[in-house]
């Protein structure tokens, strides 16, 4: 069955389908159960570069209350951050972890990360405890991002905070992990962007990660795999992530990880899920297919298949199995 | 990278810094700062591919590396389609060191090294013992900008006549290396290189020009424990020590012998055997004990028996100058003739206690004892 026959027979199972069997909010579910990737859709949010703030922040709304077929999307992000006590929220410090390596036509939208942090916001995280950040404020200025360390809503770069003095090892991964994620971060959003990757076939969520450790650069021989893989399988990374939104208004399906406008489309879309494994398979599909319309070779071909899907789909850390996943277009 | 352990580089570290402080050392042209573009040239040894990719052609790994990305080693990065070294005159770690720790006991022995090093490795040794700085990357930890020239002036300052590439792997900052060493000579001073070889022909080629001695850490004598232990490869270590020796770089070999892992007299017997064969029995080699560091913590510390059989094997073997590293004080410290068996130079740890070499032979037999002694 190739994509578009799937998605088209599986939006209509995941209706029928008893949140129970779904387990929607959680994050590394059961690998043997089922996964479900909210592909949310607005032809007008994009307009030329710029998002429009609104109709962005309708699509998280969107998203969300479809994971759990709720009609208070506020109710829901309270849940994603504090579903098991929601006396959290008052304490809950959350880390959006963006991508701004390529610039502004190539990173997370600010609108769309601002609109997460007040969504969250809004939901009850208090002011002073959401973070937006990648590696460097140099990275996150250059994508378009204001340096704010003080304010509600901070945006920084990891640098501030340096990398945790102890070493942490897990299966492939020998690392130190930034103190955003061990020291300051009750729960991580992942909020990536949908891009090819030259080394390791696809930058999506997982990938997205890298900037968590300080040598990433250790962590790409094999295509990435199993270094990938093993860093969301590691306890800092599964016992933090509430949630995976993958920037996919502009997407890109060669020459990456830099800006290759001959390689970038506007795909107007935000895929959203709670399984981080889940979310990149379909990322990959998505890829597959417009490399197949440019008339290019498929990452297979091109030996740079992110084979660290499937592996993490082995490890549990999600569902890699297209077979049961449930890309519901919203 | 250097035999000490852990403990004894942040002994040495600690006690220059201190020696820094009080005003013995560096120059105000020496400061600390976070400018990337001061610590940036353009690497050598590499080729440009399609879409802003190259291929770096420094060592045999040989990275594809894309735009906006670094290489395994972490310091050398991809931008704009151009490849540039993000460590040049970025030092993170600087010692008088005595010669011995390098350790090269063959090359002017008694006299110490201007010791430097900047952050990256090209492998990564789950055994490393100097991780903190060889695993990282740049703006990781502290660092100070010291250009070529200056790090051959503070070995002259330091009267130091040599100066040592060492601690992290040089390989990776091979532009720094080569001309911080053609300012030393320009000044009279020697340079040396600890590496563990995994270098491509080219580069070692170029830099046997400006080098006066090579150390090779010799991790292990197979393929194996290369893939698992250090992700690399031996043959590339094996045909880097036959180039140095058929170039006549005076050169000499460690091996850190790890319990279970490395240390099979199988094993090491093929490994002397080989050295004997191609390099022939006069290469150094220097045989040192593991401490539990990094991501190897499970293993105990080497025991002596086993260091002493390895001795032993070397010996049998025929290689006339086996050494133990990082042990109580020893009798394999030493160095002996291979004619008469007299001993020439008597070592305490790396201090020498008496050295009896006269015009590079010995005193008591004649025999020509292979080294750079002056």
């Amino acid at each position: 069955m190739d994509r578009r026959r799937f998605i088209a027979t599986s939006a209509g199972i995941g209706i029928g389908l008893a949140l129970d069997e779904l387990n929607p909010l959680a994050v590394f579910g059961n690998p043997q159960g089922r996964s479900r990737v909210m592909v949310v859709r607005d032809p007008l949010a994009l307009s030329g570069a710029d998002l429009d703030p609104s109709r962005t922040a309708a699509m998280l709304d969107r998203g969300v209350t479809a994971i759990t077929g709720s009609s208070d999307p506020r109710e829901v992000w309270r849940t994603i951050i504090a579903s098991d006590n929601p006396g959290r929220l008052n304490t809950a410090k959350v880390a959006i972890k963006v991508n701004a390596l390529a610039g502004k036509r190539m990173s997370t939208h600010p609108v769309l990360a601002m609109a997460l942090a007040r969504k969250l916001l809004d939901a009850g995280v208090r002011d002073g405890n959401i973070l937006i950040w990648d590696r460097s404020d140099r990275e996150l200025a250059g994508a378009g991002y204001y340096i704010d360390q003080s304010g509600p809503i901070k945006v920084m770069g990891s640098e501030h905070m340096g990398f945790s003095d102890r070493l942490y090892s897990h299966r492939s991964i020998g690392s130190r992990f930034s103190k955003i994620v061990t020291e300051w971060a009750t729960d991580l959003i992942n909020l990536p962007v949908l891009k090819d990757h030259g080394i390791v076939g696809v930058s999506a969520g997982m990938k997205n990660l890298y900037a968590t450790v300080h040598n990433p650069f250790k962590y790409h021989p094999n295509v990435g795999d199993p270094y990938v893989a093993d860093l969301s399988d590691s306890p800092l990374i599964r016992d933090k992530l509430r949630l995976v939104i993958v920037d996919a208004f502009q997407a890109q399906c060669h020459g990456g990880p830099p800006f290759q406008p001959r390689w970038t489309w506007d795909e107007h879309a935000i895929l959203l899920s709670t399984d981080p494994v889940a979310v990149d398979r379909i990322g990959w599909a998505v890829i597959e297919d417009k490399r197949r319309e440019m008339g290019l070779p498929s990452l297979t071909e091109e030996k740079r298949e992110p084979r660290y899907i499937l592996t993490a789909g082995k490890l549990g850390v999600g569902v890699a199995d297209m077979e049961r996943i449930e890309q519901i277009d919203v | 990278m250097d035999g000490m352990n852990r403990r004894q580089f942040l002994k040495t570290t600690g006690g220059f810094c201190a020696l820094c402080a009080g005003g013995m050392c560096w120059s105000p042209l020496v400061f600390a700062d976070d400018d990337n573009a001061r610590y940036t040239i353009e690497a050598r040894h590499w080729e440009s591919l399609e879409n802003a990719r190259v291929r770096c052609k420094l060592c045999p790994r040989e990275c594809t590396v894309d735009d906006l990305e670094k290489g395994y080693c972490g310091v050398r990065e991809n931008e704009g389609g151009k490849y540039w070294s993000r460590v040049y005159g970025r030092l993170c770690s600087r010692n008088i060191d005595p010669i011995e720790k390098k350790p090269l006991f063959h090359f002017l022995p008694g006299t110490s090294a201007f010791s430097i090093a900047t952050v990256g490795c090209n492998v990564n040794c789950k055994f490393c013992q100097n991780w903190q700085i060889s695993q990282v990357g740049p703006g990781q930890v502290d660092e100070v900008y010291v250009p070529p020239d200056m790090v051959a002036e503070s070995a002259a300052r330091w009267q130091a006549p040599t100066i040592a590439y060492t601690y992290s792997e040089p390989v990776i900052f091979f532009e720094y290396m080569y001309d911080s060493a053609v300012e030393g000579h320009k000044r009279g001073i020697r340079s040396v290189m600890i590496t563990n070889g995994y270098i491509q022909e080219k580069p070692m080629k170029d830099l046997c020009a400006v080098l006066d001695a090579v150390k090779v850490d010799l991790k292990a004598f197979t393929e194996t424990f290369y893939r698992d232990q250090v992700t690399g490869e031996l043959k590339p270590v094996l045909d880097t020590l036959v180039r140095l020796k058929s170039w006549g770089m005076w050169t000499e070999i460690v091996y850190l012998m790890i319990p279970t892992l490395n240390d099979q007299p199988d094993d090491l017997r093929a490994m002397c055997r080989w050295i004997v064969q191609e390099l022939g029995p006069d290469v150094p080699v220097h045989f040192t004990r593991y401490h539990p560091e990094y991501l190897l913590m499970n293993l105990p510390i080497t025991p002596l028996s086993t260091m002493e059989t390895a001795y032993k094997i070397a010996k049998d073997a025929g290689i006339h100058f086996a050494y133990l590293g990082n042990v109580p004080p020893h009798d394999a410290e030493s160095t002996y003739c291979p004619n008469c068996n007299a001993r020439l130079i008597h070592r305490r740890g790396f201090t020498i206690q008496q050295n009896r070499i006269v015009r590079n032979s010995c005193p008591d037999c004649g025999t020509t004892i292979p080294g750079i002694w002056t």
